[in-house]
């Protein structure tokens, strides 16, 4: 009934928004209330930085709740082109003159080079209607598989912070928790640009 | 050799052995001590499982109350539904679908906006390249649609926007019709029908020519449009 009530909210407004129900693990792309496309999800898990002797501690995540994307890689992922100089236009009786054929009219940008839409990225959210004051409150990591994180790995990793912190040449990380949401790498792509700021994503969990 | 000699050369390689044995031990203990402090100071990347909880702030309702809410809500979410016919674009894999009733009755291949960000020089200014997401509505339709070419298409070939207004106008690259979704979004045709199926637009539809010319006569204006 919450989930229901927090999705009549989403669909008031005329953007689309995301639904992702943790224990179906199923992912919708909605929009007034209806699936425009859906997304299976292959595995949701917790994450989270903790010091490598305590026992890990589950993250609690109170639902329904609807995130809001701070950052995400639809924002920061894109190719530029910035031109150094301009040149005056080139007038239309000129271009009459001598009709060029239609194909070579295709513009011939010059932009960045940009990387193949990736498979794994990180989106910093909010709890909607919360202030945030430029801090993500939660780490969402979209990912064609689970990060393999066995003890040696995490021991590695521990020593390798505790000693850039002892050097002074790091910080210990302080980086909220997060969910892992595994999807399949064509699935992940199709997601990418729709994790921009604004975004909304409504978190159910049907067991409920 | 002598058996005296073989043994004292046996007792010589012995006590080597163990002295290397005994100094690598020392060093192996001396490292996983070192790091077993370091490890402390660490604060690794921990996998776990998601354990979900109802919201604390949920207030606490009885059965009743519960069924009333969830069938308002549900009445509320039927309303905002768009009914009847709406087109439906997927900016990643570039397919419009027309839907009538729920029901997809088209689907076209079109072509969307590549997402590039356009810099010009002289004051910084910046126009992105996005098909905009979410709700739209058709306002109107327009046959033989005519292009004012915007500053932009002028700064992406390198060239300054001219002054006289007549240079901006393109009667051929929207094609044959075009269907205005507000704030200069367009559906439209296309003089780069091989470009179809792929992101390559500042941010209009394009459709090929058969598509187009069946979305002017079957969607009407005031036709939702979902994109995504």
């Amino acid at each position: 009934m919450a989930s229901l009530e927090a999705e009549v909210a989403l669909a008031r407004k005329p953007n689309i928004y995301l639904t992702l129900d943790l224990a179906q693990k199923s992912l919708a792309i909605k929009a007034r209330g209806i699936v425009l496309d859906e997304v299976p999800v292959l595995a949701v898990e917790a994450a989270a930085r903790q010091a490598f002797y305590f026992r890990p501690r589950p993250v609690l995540l109170p639902v329904p709740v609807v995130l809001e994307v701070l950052q995400g890689p639809g924002d920061t992922d894109r190719e530029v082109i910035a031109p150094t100089r301009l040149r005056p236009a080139s007038r239309q009786e000129d271009e009459e003159e001598t009709p060029l054929p239609a194909a070579s009219q295709t513009p011939t940008p010059t932009p960045t080079p940009k990387p193949e839409t990736p498979t794994r990225y990180r989106v910093e959210v909010f709890r909607a209607g919360t202030k945030h004051q430029g801090k993500a409150e939660l780490v969402l990591w979209v990912s064609d598989s689970l990060p393999a994180r066995n003890v040696w790995q995490r021991f590695r990793e521990a020593v390798k912070e505790g000693w850039a912190y002892l050097r002074g040449r790091g910080e210990i990380t302080h980086e909220p928790p997060g969910i892992v949401l595994v999807v399949k790498g064509e699935d992940a792509r199709r997601l990418h640009h729709l994790f921009r700021q604004g975004m909304t994503m409504l978190v159910t969990s049907t067991a409920l | 050799m002598t058996l005296e000699h073989q043994g004292a050369e046996t007792a010589r390689t012995r006590g080597l052995l163990g002295y290397f044995g005994l100094l690598g031990a020392v060093a192996f203990l001396l490292f996983a001590g070192s790091a077993s402090v370091l490890a402390r100071f660490g604060q690794p990347l921990t996998l776990m499982p998601l354990a979900t909880v109802p919201h604390p702030e949920l207030p606490q309702w009885d059965q009743g109350q519960l069924k009333t809410r969830a069938a308002r809500a549900q009445a509320q979410l039927e309303r905002v539904k768009p009914q009847g016919l709406y087109l439906v674009v997927d900016t990643y894999r570039n397919r419009l679908r027309v839907v009538e009733d729920g029901r997809v009755v088209r689907e076209a291949l079109c072509s969307t906006g590549t997402g590039i960000v356009l810099i010009d020089p002289r004051n910084q200014r910046k126009w992105v390249f996005d098909t905009p997401l979410g709700e739209r509505v058709i306002e109107r339709k327009q046959r033989n649609p005519v292009w004012i070419k915007p500053d932009w298409a002028f700064i992406e070939e390198g060239e300054e926007p001219p002054k006289d207004p007549a240079e901006r106008v393109d009667p051929y690259s929207l094609g044959d019709y075009g269907l205005y979704m507000g704030d200069g979004y367009i559906i439209h045709g296309t003089l780069f029908k091989s470009l179809l199926g792929r992101r390559v637009t500042h941010g209009c539809i394009r459709l090929g020519d058969e598509d187009l010319e069946f979305l002017y006569h079957n969607v009407p204006v005031g036709t939702r449009v979902y994109l995504y």
